[in-house]
């Protein structure tokens, strides 16, 4: 089990996105904001949707795995901003429902193979299976998954230049 | 003079020439002055005789003339004239033939005496051989003169019977006609009381036709005033559109002030999260403020929402209000048409009026005039009637006259046949003096009986 110890009876941010609830720790979301203007970046995985100027700051705007494979992402209005390691970053979501308590079960593995280490734990809210998110772990996740897709994408044009 | 004392006068002439002849027989002694007053004798006759004639010869021109002026005659008062008139003219020759009669005896009277002295003397009687020859002439004459006068009476018999056949097929039409002039006077009475109730008809026709003009008038009046209150009325549904879709942006406005002010809250949730027991307080604001923001945004959704539809339902009214403007603008052609249809209805009602008008007066004329067709085929009618009257009466008389005609034709007969017997008596008579006494009584014989006829006549 690879999912990080959290505080029983946590706040936490619950959110819908690409039709399903999930939800992050409130303590660290700083602010939840209208979707801006996006720049895209070329050539990046799905999971960057691009990069935002807010508050004085430019901001990378991720959105999760799950929905990076859906082909619409009309419904993305709004993006909750999180305090990272190296500085805050947004993440896309379809609609914030509030701050709710949550007691979180840690039993993640088996759902999300591929990003498992970004899913926290799990809990139920008004009859709503929810899962719960690390953003550390959501946001190394996406680096590495850019990092390997940069490198791909160098691989290839250092070949094609050759 | 009448003709009675025309007779007496013959009368007295008569015996006053007997009683000279009887007077002079026996002192003449000749034959010469008896045969002078048998001439003047029987000149004397032949004048009564010829008086005679004349008198029957004018009663029939009379009865001529007046079966001529038969259509003339109006009224019984001229028939009756007529008719006096014909009955005096057979009583005047009823009387002359009574004076012949006894004229008749006196010659006869008179040619005894001859034949009477002529056998004493001894000479032959050539006196009343003679007087016979010539009372035989005057028969003969007598005899043509009747002949001619039946004839002429059968001819008035017959046209008398023409001109009351004329009369009753003119009486016959005229009975027609009037019955027929009747009808029509009856029809022109039905087509005079059909136009008046014609006339009346179209004068109703007229003041309906004209109280419909004015409704007409009224109408287009009312369609005016309704065309310009849906004008107004699209006017202000088109205000109330605008009004409906700004109140729709302040909704849609609100909604947006919604959505921050839960995002707000959201954050503010957040916030006291952060802030731990502090912010407890806070996090239970903030979420009242997110439940008032979705309260409020919901009932902004559901203005938004009612907007719509009534946006919807302005755009649904205002069309219907435009369709309605152009339908009332197309019935209020329709309206003007009828308005123009009307007045033509009503020019046609006066000009209708005008013409049963004229028929009306046309009928009543017709009718006048057809009175007086029947008051003149009455009047015809009573000439016809009484010229048929006339005709069978003069028919009739004109028949007795016939047999009175042939009566007297009878009468005279004998004389002829005395005068054709002559010959035969005088060759007897100059044999023996004993046998002109016989053919004496023999010529007698005729004489009596021309009288007995006579007298029978004159009795019928």
């Amino acid at each position: 089990m690879n999912a990080l110890s959290a505080p029983v009876d946590e706040k936490y941010c619950v959110f819908l996105t690409g039709g399903l609830w999930f939800a992050l720790p409130a303590t660290l979301i700083r602010e939840v904001a209208e979707r801006p203007t996006l720049a895209i970046v070329p050539r990046s995985n799905p999971v960057l949707a691009g990069l935002c100027h807010e508050g004085s700051e430019f901001l990378p705007v991720l959105r999760l795995p799950s929905r990076a494979s859906q082909p619409s992402h009309a419904s993305e209005q709004k993006m909750l901003i999180l305090h990272g390691p190296n500085g805050a970053w947004a993440l896309l979501i379809d609609e914030v429902h509030g701050i709710e308590s949550l007691e979180c079960s840690h039993d993640a593995e088996g759902y999300f193979d591929d990003w498992s280490t970004a899913v926290m734990g799990t809990s139920t809210w008004n009859k709503q299976f929810v899962r719960i998110l690390n953003p550390d772990g959501l946001y190394r996740l996406a680096e590495q998954m850019l990092k390997s897709d940069w490198a791909e994408l160098s691989t290839s044009t250092t070949l094609a230049s050759n | 003079m009448t003709i009675r004392q025309l007779l007496i006068l013959s009368h007295v002439l008569v015996a006053f020439v007997a009683a000279g002849i009887a007077g002079l027989s026996p002192i003449a002694n000749s034959s010469s002055a008896l045969v002078y007053a048998v001439v003047c004798t029987t000149a004397l006759s032949m004048a009564t005789g010829w008086w005679c004639a004349s008198q029957i010869r004018r009663g029939l021109r009379l009865i001529e003339n007046a079966i001529a002026d038969g259509e003339r005659l109006k009224g019984d008062s001229e028939f009756h004239k007529t008719a006096a008139n014909l009955y005096a003219h057979v009583q005047r020759w009823v009387d002359s033939a009574a004076t012949g009669r006894q004229q008749m005896r006196e010659v006869e009277a008179v040619l005894a005496s001859v034949d009477r002295q002529g056998t004493e003397h001894g000479e032959p009687h050539n006196a009343s051989r003679q007087l016979r020859l010539v009372l035989a002439s005057v028969g003969r004459e007598a005899h043509e003169t009747l002949k001619q006068l039946i004839t002429c009476n059968g001819e008035i018999y017959q046209i008398g019977q023409k001109l009351s056949e004329g009369a009753q097929q003119q009486s016959d039409t005229a009975v027609k006609a009037t019955r027929d002039i009747e009808r029509l006077s009856e029809d022109i009475g039905t087509i005079e009381k059909t136009s008046t109730q014609t006339q009346q008809a179209v004068k109703a026709a007229r003041e309906t036709a004209v109280q419909a003009v004015e409704i007409v008038s009224q109408l287009r009046a009312g369609m005016e005033c309704i065309r310009e209150e849906v004008t107004v009325g699209e006017t202000k549904v088109r205000l109330l559109r605008e009004h409906a879709l700004e109140i729709g942006a302040l909704a849609r406005t609100i909604t947006e002030v919604c959505a921050k002010t839960d995002m707000l809250a959201l954050n503010a949730s957040i916030e006291s999260v952060r802030a731990g027991e502090h912010g407890r307080g806070f996090a239970v604001v903030a979420d009242e403020i997110r439940k008032l923001a979705g309260q409020v945004a919901n009932s902004a959704r559901e203005v938004e929402d009612r907007i719509t539809s009534i946006e919807s339902e302005m755009d649904e009214t205002y069309k219907i209000m435009s369709s309605e403007r152009a339908g009332i603008d197309a019935e209020a052609e329709h309206v003007e048409s009828l308005g123009c249809s009307l007045v033509a209805i009503q020019h046609s009602t006066d000009q209708m009026q005008e013409h049963l008008k004229k028929v009306e007066q046309a009928s009543q004329n017709q009718l006048r005039r057809t009175s007086d067709i029947v008051t003149f085929l009455e009047n015809v009618l009573a000439v016809a009637d009484a010229g048929r009257g006339n005709s069978e009466e003069t028919r009739w008389k004109t028949k007795t006259l016939t047999e009175l005609i042939v009566r007297l034709t009878d009468v005279l007969e004998p004389l002829l046949l005395s005068a054709q017997n002559q010959p035969t008596t005088h060759a007897s008579s100059s044999g023996a003096s004993g046998a002109s006494a016989r053919s004496g009584e023999r010529n007698t014989q005729p004489a009596a009986k021309a009288a007995k006829s006579f007298e029978q006549m004159v009795v019928s």
